[in-house]
C-alpha cells in the first residue's frame, strides 16, 4: 500500500514535471531552428519567462528553486541528480543569452531537452515506485 | 457563399503560454479576450462565455494546475488560512482546478470540445478525465513530443471535427462528445485487422456502425456480410457460421459455405452475439486464433479472410461470470478497445440535427414527396419542385435558416421539449419511429397545409399524438419502476437501515431492468449515464448479478 509519504513524493513530481518538464520546451518545434535569432527567442520564452505567478516572471532555474523548496525535502539530491546536471549548464549558459553563437545556443537547447527529459523520467520513476 | 467565422477558442490556464504559443502557430483561430488577456485564469473569468449561447467558444483548452488564489479556487473559492491542513488542500485544489472547472463548464456545456493539458499519466485521472468528457491530452512520456506543437495539431484535429459530416450513409454521428470520443476510435481502429466488438444498448445504430463505417474504412476490398445469431436456431448455428458438407445434418444435400467463407477478404459482423451455443463459441474461437474454418461434417480445416466484428446487447464479462460465455473467447475480441455505442439520453445535445437528419429523409421519399406537393398544390401554392426544401421545426431554429424553405413541418415547443427530455430506452430506432410517425400522420392524416405569409406551406404536427407515442414507448419504462418499493425495515441501527433499503433498491431495479445496468442507471437515477457508478455501487454493496438472476 502507497503510504502518505508516497503520495506526496507523486504529487511533487508530476508538479514538477508540469511546471519544469512541460514549460522548458514549450514552444520548440519538431526541429530544431537552424537560425540562431529564432533559436535565441524561443530559448528566451521558455527559459528566462518559465513560469508567471502574481509576484514575478521565473526562469526556469527559478522555478526549479521554488519547487525545491516547497517539495524538496522528499527527495534525495541523487534522485534529482539527471535534473539538476543539466539544469547547472541550463544556469551557466543563460545569462549570457544575448551573446551565445549558434553552437553555445544549441547546447543551451541540448541542455533544457535533457532537463524536460530528466523531468518525465523522474515523474515516471516515482509513480512507478508508488504502484508498486 | 456566407464566409464561415473563424474559430473560437478559449484559453483557460493560470498561465499566458499556452495562449501566447496557440496566437503564433494557429494566426486564424480567435482567441477569446479576458481584461485584455488572452487567457482567463479562473472560473470567474471564464463563466460569462457560457452564460450565453452566443459567446460559448468552440473549443476550450484547459490547463490542470493553476497556482490563484484561494479567492478564485472552486470547489467553494473559500479562504483557507495558513495552517499546515490549509496548506495542503490548497495545494490539493491547485493541482486538481482544471476538473474542478471543467466539471462547472459541463454543467452550462455539456458537449463542449474541452482540451485538457496535464503532466497527469494515471488512471484514476483519466478516469476523471473521460467521465467529464474531455478530449484530454496527456503530455507523453516521449519527451520530445512534449511541445506545444502537439498541442496546436490537437486543436486543429478537434476544429476540423467539427467540420466533419454529421452522417456517414445511415449511420448518424452527431456532434456530442460521446460520438466525437468514438469517432476517433473508429478511425484509429477501422483500418487494422482487429477482431473487433461494438458494444452498446439495442436501437444505437450498431449494425450501421459496421456495415456503413468500419467495413470501408477498413480499405478491404470483400464483401460485406451481416449475419445476426439471435435469428438463426441455435441447432443451424455452427453450419450458418462455418459452411457444412453433404449429409453433415439431416436435410444438408449439397455442400454449403458458411458466413466466414462467404465474407472472405472483407468485413463479417456477427450481430448479439450472447445468443451463440457455447460449441459454436469454441469454433468461432478457433476461427479468430487459428484463422482456419471447419465446414460441419468435414474433416479438413479451410482458411478464412474475413476480419470479425462482433456486437453484444448485454454486458458480455457478466455472461462469462454467468459461465454462458467463454472468458477466452471474450478476450480474443479485444473488450479493452470495445467500441461502445452511447445510449441516445447520452447525447441529446444530437437530438436538434438527428431530427433534421431523419426528416430529411423522409422528404426525401419519393412518395412522402408526392403527398406534399399534393396538399401545397391544394393550399394554392406553386408546384413543389424535387429542389424545394421541407423543414422540421422544432423551434430552436434562426429564422434566417428557415427563409428559403418552401414548406415547413411544425412542431409546437412544447412536443420539442418532451422529446429532449424523454428518456429513450429504444434509443435512436425508436426516436425515428417517433418521429416518422408524428410526420406521417401530418402528411396522410392531417389537415394539409396553410400558407404562411411567406407562401411557404405550414404543416402542423399533432402535439397530442407526439404525447401519446411517447406514452407508448414509456410505458414499459413505467411499469418497471412501479415495481420499485420500500420494504418493511427489520434493521436496527440507522446505518444498518439506510443500507437495508439501499440493497432493497438496487435488487428491485436489478430485476425491473432484467440485469441490464444501463436500464438500472434510468430507473434509479433518471439517466443512463451513471451506468458505471450504478454497477459499481451494486458490486459494493455485496450483490452479485449472477447470484440475482
Amino acid at each position: 500500500m502507497p503510504t502518505a509519504r508516497d503520495e506526496s513524493r507523486k504529487r511533487a513530481a508530476t508538479r514538477l514535471k508540469h511546471d519544469l518538464g512541460k514549460y522548458v520546451r514549450f514552444s520548440a518545434p519538431e526541429t530544431r531552428e537552424t537560425e540562431a535569432g529564432a533559436l535565441r527567442e524561443r530559448l528566451g520564452r521558455d527559459l528566462r519567462e518559465t513560469r508567471k505567478t502574481a509576484e514575478a516572471t521565473l526562469d526556469a532555474p527559478a522555478v526549479f528553486a521554488v519547487w525545491l523548496e516547497e517539495d524538496g525535502a522528499l527527495f534525495t539530491s541523487a534522485e534529482l541528480d539527471a535534473i539538476t546536471r543539466p539544469l547547472a549548464r541550463v544556469e551557466e549558459l543563460l545569462p549570457r543569452l544575448e551573446a551565445l553563437e549558434l553552437a553555445g545556443l544549441v547546447a543551451l537547447d541540448d541542455a533544457a531537452a535533457e532537463v524536460a527529459t530528466a523531468c518525465f523520467a523522474f515523474h515516471r520513476l516515482v509513480s512507478a515506485d508508488v504502484a508498486a | 457563399m456566407k464566409a464561415r467565422r473563424p474559430a473560437r477558442i478559449l484559453v483557460l490556464d493560470d498561465q499566458p503560454k499556452t495562449a501566447d504559443l496557440l496566437a503564433r502557430l494557429l494566426p486564424d483561430v480567435v482567441l477569446l479576450d479576458v481584461d485584455g488577456r488572452r487567457h482567463a485564469t479562473s472560473w470567474r473569468e471564464a463563466e460569462a462565455f457560457f452564460a450565453a449561447k452566443a459567446r460559448v467558444p468552440d473549443v476550450v483548452v484547459l490547463d490542470l494546475r493553476f497556482e490563484i488564489p484561494d479567492e478564485d479556487l472552486l470547489p467553494d473559492k473559500r479562504p483557507l488560512g495558513d495552517s499546515a491542513d490549509a496548506k495542503r488542500e490548497r495545494r490539493d485544489r491547485r493541482d486538481r482546478q482544471g476538473l474542478f472547472l471543467l466539471e462547472r463548464m459541463r454543467r452550462l456545456a455539456p458537449d463542449l470540445p474541452v482540451l485538457l493539458t496535464t503532466a497527469h499519466e494515471d488512471i484514476p485521472f483519466e478516469d476523471e478525465a473521460r467521465r467529464l468528457n474531455a478530449d484530454a491530452f496527456t503530455y507523453t512520456a516521449d519527451e520530445g513530443a512534449a511541445t506545444g506543437e502537439g498541442l496546436a495539431r490537437l486543436v486543429r484535429r478537434v476544429l476540423r471535427e467539427r467540420e466533419a459530416p454529421l452522417t456517414t450513409g445511415r449511420f448518424f454521428w452527431g456532434r456530442s462528445a460521446a460520438m466525437r470520443d468514438l469517432r476517433r476510435r473508429v478511425a484509429a481502429l477501422a483500418p487494422t485487422a482487429l477482431p473487433l466488438l461494438v458494444s452498446g444498448p439495442t436501437g444505437t445504430g450498431k449494425n450501421f456502425l459496421v456495415k456503413e463505417v468500419l467495413h470501408p474504412l477498413s480499405g478491404r476490398k470483400g464483401p460485406f456480410v451481416g449475419f445476426d445469431c439471435a435469428t438463426v436456431p441455435e441447432s443451424l448455428l455452427q453450419a450458418a457460421l462455418f459452411g457444412s458438407v453433404r449429409g453433415a445434418y439431416t436435410g444438408a444435400v449439397s455442400d454449403r459455405a458458411g458466413v466466414f467463407e462467404a465474407a472472405g477478404g472483407g468485413t463479417l459482423f456477427i450481430d448479439e452475439i450472447e445468443n451463440l451455443s457455447l460449441d459454436a463459441q469454441k469454433s468461432l474461437l478457433t476461427a479468430l486464433n487459428d484463422g482456419v474454418v471447419r465446414r460441419l461434417g468435414a474433416s479438413q480445416e479451410v482458411p478464412h479472410t474475413a476480419r470479425v466484428v462482433t456486437a453484444a446487447n448485454v454486458d458480455l464479462r457478466e455472461k462469462v461470470a454467468q459461465g454462458s460465455f467463454r472468458a477466452d473467447l471474450l478476450m480474443r475480441l479485444n473488450p479493452a478497445i470495445a467500441l461502445r455505442m452511447p445510449s441516445l439520453s447520452e447525447r441529446t445535445e444530437d437530438l436538434p440535427e438527428l431530427s433534421s437528419d431523419i426528416a430529411g429523409r423522409f422528404f426525401r421519399d419519393a412518395a412522402h414527396r408526392a403527398r406534399i406537393a399534393s396538399h401545397v398544390r391544394a393550399a394554392g401554392g406553386a408546384e413543389l419542385l424535387a429542389e424545394d426544401e421541407l423543414r422540421l421545426v422544432t423551434g430552436d431554429e434562426e429564422p434566417q435558416a428557415l427563409k428559403d424553405a418552401r414548406g415547413l413541418f411544425v412542431l409546437p415547443r412544447k412536443g420539442w421539449l418532451a422529446m429532449t427530455r424523454h428518456a429513450w430506452p429504444g434509443n435512436i430506432r425508436q426516436f425515428e419511429m417517433v418521429l416518422v410517425d408524428l410526420l406521417s400522420a401530418a402528411v396522410y392524416a392531417g389537415d394539409g397545409a396553410q400558407l404562411d405569409k411567406e407562401g411557404r406551406a405550414v404543416f402542423a404536427l399533432e402535439p397530442r399524438l407526439l404525447f401519446d407515442l411517447l406514452a407508448g414507448a414509456d410505458a414499459g419504462k413505467a411499469r418497471a419502476e412501479e415495481r420499485l418499493s420500500l420494504p418493511k425495515p427489520t434493521a436496527s441501527t440507522v446505518e444498518d437501515l439506510r443500507r437495508e433499503i439501499e440493497v432493497s433498491l438496487y435488487r428491485q431495479a436489478f430485476h425491473a431492468a432484467e440485469g441490464d445496468f444501463s436500464r438500472m442507471s434510468e430507473i434509479l437515477l433518471g439517466t443512463a449515464k451513471e451506468e458505471r457508478a450504478v454497477r459499481l455501487r451494486f458490486n459494493k454493496l455485496g450483490l452479485s448479478a449472477r447470484e440475482e438472476r
